[in-house]
């Protein structure tokens, strides 16, 4: 297939998953909704885990399966779009959770409907009725269509043609630079006409972007038991099916695995590479993010058009360039650095630790929104004005309430973007040096996933197979453990501290 | 705000940015202990100050003093905003046991206090299950129970329902005179100002337009609008009132009389003529016409009107004593 079919292929596949996940995503966003109490963070993680599932394990899982459809391409087209619909569907039910209401309400609809009596009344409130839902489903539809039109790592595995993988292809296998980027003209062209829409929305609405949990339409019985299939089966096959065939893999060769110590030694200096690079380019988009929020809500209805123009300025460089995705900013990156004065961070990890970064800013923003971590919070202020009491027992109970109302949700946002950094292949794939020396370890050392990556297309062994399991597992237990561990220190060090 | 034996906070110059327009703008007020009341239409700043007093909202402009009154409790303020400010992770019981102090003046158990506030079935129940009402209602009686020596509530007991708002009211007051606590509260009902504030604070469009004593406000009020911040007024002239002896030194032109100083007096020779007469729980409404002019007033009446019918004659009577 040539790279323009591919580019075919990938529009309608997006304008597919786009047009389905639109009603998906309401039956989704409903169910964390109207979850109250402590089910809400259960029905948050049910509903929101396709979004952190690595997508080396998703495509790697299924490698065997995928070759078993090699003769039914359409069966093997179709399965590869309901994995990748199934795992954007949550990233569209956060945005849509995200969204402002509808500038019209269905009560004003019905009052505008009271009144109308010609056809003429009907004719006039037609606008009126499109403003209702339209404007809500702008979001969700550009990032449905963006995210699944910059799919690369699923596609690369499960060798689905798309013009993602015909670009990575192209550029791995040698073609020149300006060769490279005329590829890519059209697919930025056409990212860059959905993202302006995107943008004048996420503009227009900076200050009413929160996580609306209350104000929401009663789902109906039959949208809610949807909403719960589709979560369900969107965890089944991002999670469930793919770790058990990599893990069923690994377990029959994990004796043979253990005795290897030189595998074992350099599987664990891969991972704690990938680690130690992926911490700080969290962080750091983190940080980031937080800026780029600041700068929303600093947004002054007083000022000027073009004041509005310059104060966003900044906003638009730290978030634009990650909305194209992770390929491009890559190849962009990749193309930088073969010029002066870059030339000689070729070799080095800035350049991947850069394409991390960028890629990772508009993803770490949608969640400072989500979660507001870094907004005046009220509950947040009274635990603060708890923590004047000169009292022990308040002044345990204030520092409490400070690590569950500020720090836990900023952890928390934290080690998604922990584990989505480590899970950019891409990236990473494109710009990692040769080896990165940064255990002073003479031999070659890599991020475990692009050792990983690099082994995958070959086929599936039981070393791969417990490499892959290590590659989810150790970040995971890491996490769980630094989760029990941090609001102990947090407690510890506040403990003494007397207010001023 | 009058004179000052005990300033609390000490404003000046305070300036607080807003989307369109200062939220605060250049606001000058000191505020004394006892018990103070802002008022305010909508918009006009009443939570950006509290935001202010409580040090939650940052001036851009001016300075912000507090200084907590010496009492025996030892956390200096507390404050009720007006999202209730839940920790969402924490049950009702939880929101009173996390606050109360471990020497309390009032040794009263969390359970009381759900008690006091007919919260104890709700003890369980975290707070994104509980009503409008039964939340404002948790955030009061979890600001009560923390025994500040300073409460800052914005529009308390809002949601709740009259029976209740009126307990917990009663509960508020109680806790003032028990535990001498100064209180700041924005509102919009008179009667919470009238029954529990010594002053208050006025605000439109984030400036102030009256800082005083309730009383002052509700007798000798500067303006109309500010006057009906404290409930319905006549505003009545000079020549409007025959009874010149009653009122003598009092009524000059254009001088509001509230509804309980008020009395129509049925008298065929009086000037004015009864169009309708509206009865309701608080305060009575009646239209009038002028004989000679046909100018039309209304006028409000704290008590039932069931002696004055629709084309009675009548004259106003103004208590001097009461006014």
């Amino acid at each position: 297939m040539s790279f323009h079919e591919a580019f075919v292929w990938t529009i309608l596949r997006s304008v597919a998953a786009t047009t389905l996940a639109v009603p998906m995503s309401i039956c989704l966003s409903q169910l964390v909704q109207q979850a109250t109490g402590r089910s809400r963070f259960w029905w948050m993680l049910f509903v929101l885990c396709p979004l952190v599932a690595p997508d080396l394990i998703i495509g790697y899982g299924y490698r065997s399966f995928e070759l078993s459809l090699l003769h039914r391409p359409v069966l093997n087209h179709c399965f590869y779009f309901v994995l990748i619909l199934l795992k954007i569907l949550p990233a569209a039910a956060v945005i849509r959770i995200c969204s402002p209401p509808a500038p019209v309400s269905k009560a004003a609809l019905h009052c505008a409907r009271l009144i109308e009596c010609g056809v003429a009344e009907k004719r006039q409130h037609r606008p009126m009725r499109l403003n209702v839902e339209l404007l809500r489903h702008i979001p969700v539809c550009g990032i449905v269509f963006l995210l699944s039109m910059q799919e690369f790592e699923i596609a690369s595995l499960l060798q689905i043609p798309a013009w993602t993988v015909h670009v990575f292809d192209a550029q791995a296998s040698g073609l020149n630079m300006a060769a490279t980027l005329k590829l890519l003209f059209g697919p930025v062209l056409l990212q860059a006409v959905i993202l302006v829409p995107l943008l004048w929305w996420g503009l227009a609405n900076s200050a009413v972007i929160v996580p609306r949990w209350r104000s929401v339409d009663c789902a109906s019985g039959s949208s809610r038991w949807l909403g719960v299939i589709v979560a369900s089966l969107a965890a089944l096959l991002t999670w469930v099916i793919p770790l058990a065939f990599v893990t069923r893999s690994g377990l029959s060769g994990i004796g043979g695995v253990l005795e290897n110590q030189v595998l074992l030694r350099s599987t664990f200096l891969d991972l704690a590479t990938a680690i130690a690079l992926t911490i700080p380019c969290a962080i750091l988009s983190l940080v980031l993010a937080r800026k780029v929020i600041q700068i929303f809500h600093g947004y002054d209805a007083t000022q000027s058009d073009f004041a509005k123009a310059v104060s966003s300025v900044p906003l638009l460089l730290t978030v634009v360039p990650g909305l194209f995705g992770s390929l491009v900013v890559s190849i962009a990156i990749l193309v930088a650095t073969q010029h002066a004065p870059l030339l000689d961070l070729r070799t080095t990890a800035w350049p991947m630790a850069a394409a991390l970064v960028i890629c990772l800013v508009p993803r770490a923003t949608i969640l400072v929104a989500f979660l507001p971590v870094f907004r005046s919070s009220e509950s947040a202020f009274l635990a603060t004005l708890l923590g004047k009491s000169r009292g022990r027992t308040r002044l345990k109970n204030a520092a409490d309430l400070k690590w569950w109302c500020e720090c836990r949700p900023m952890f928390l946002v934290t080690a998604v973007l922990f584990y989505w950094c480590l899970a950019n292949l891409t990236a990473a794939a494109i710009l990692c040096p040769p080896t990165i020396p940064l255990f002073s370890f003479n031999g070659n050392v890599v991020p475990l996933p692009v050792r990983l990556y690099k082994f995958i297309h070959q086929g599936r062994t039981a070393a791969l197979s417990v490499m892959a399991v290590l590659s989810v597992l150790v970040p995971f237990v890491l996490l769980v453990l630094t989760s029990q561990v941090a609001p102990q220190v947090y407690l510890r060090m506040t403990r003494h501290t007397r207010p001023n | 705000m009058g004179d000052m034996s005990n300033p609390v906070w000490d404003l000046r110059r305070v300036t607080l940015a807003g989307r369109d327009r200062p939220r605060v703008h250049n606001l000058t007020l000191a505020i004394s202990d006892g018990v103070t009341a802002v008022m305010g239409s909508s918009g006009a700043g009443k939570s950006s100050l509290l935001g202010l007093l409580t040090d939650f909202e940052k001036s851009d402009a001016g300075s912000v003093e507090f200084a907590a009154p010496e009492t025996a409790t030892d956390l200096p303020l507390f404050w009720s905003p007006q999202d209730d400010g839940l920790w969402p992770h924490l049950t009702v019981q939880h929101h009173i046991e996390f606050v109360l102090p471990s020497q309390s003046q009032l040794d009263r158990s969390s359970v009381e206090w759900l008690e006091l506030f007919s919260l104890e079935e709700l003890q369980h129940v975290l707070p994104d299950s509980l009503s409008q009402g039964e939340r404002s209602r948790l955030a009061i009686a979890r600001s009560l129970a923390s025994e500040a020596a300073v409460l800052v509530l914005d529009e308390p007991l809002v949601h709740v329902d009259p029976l209740h708002a009126h307990r917990c009211w009663q509960i508020i007051a109680e806790h003032i005179d028990r535990c001498g606590t100064t209180v700041v509260f924005s509102t919009h009902d008179p009667d919470a100002v009238l029954k529990f504030a010594q002053n208050v604070v006025c605000l439109e469009k984030g400036i102030i337009v009256f800082a005083g004593a309730v009383n002052e406000l509700y007798f000798d009020p500067p303006s109309k609008e500010l006057a009906w911040l404290l409930g319905p007024c006549n505003w009545l002239g000079h020549d409007d009132v025959d009874g010149v002896e009653a009122c003598a030194g009092i009524c000059r032109p254009d001088v509001c009389v509230r509804p309980s100083n008020l009395t129509l007096v049925q008298d065929s020779n009086a000037r004015f003529v009864v169009e309708s007469v509206l009865n309701a729980a608080v305060v009575t409404e009646v239209k009038l016409r002028e004989r000679e002019s046909e100018r039309r007033l209304t006028v409000f009446l704290s008590q039932r009107c069931d002696d004055v019918a629709t084309g009675d004659s009548v004259r106003f009577v103004v208590d001097p004593v009461l006014h």
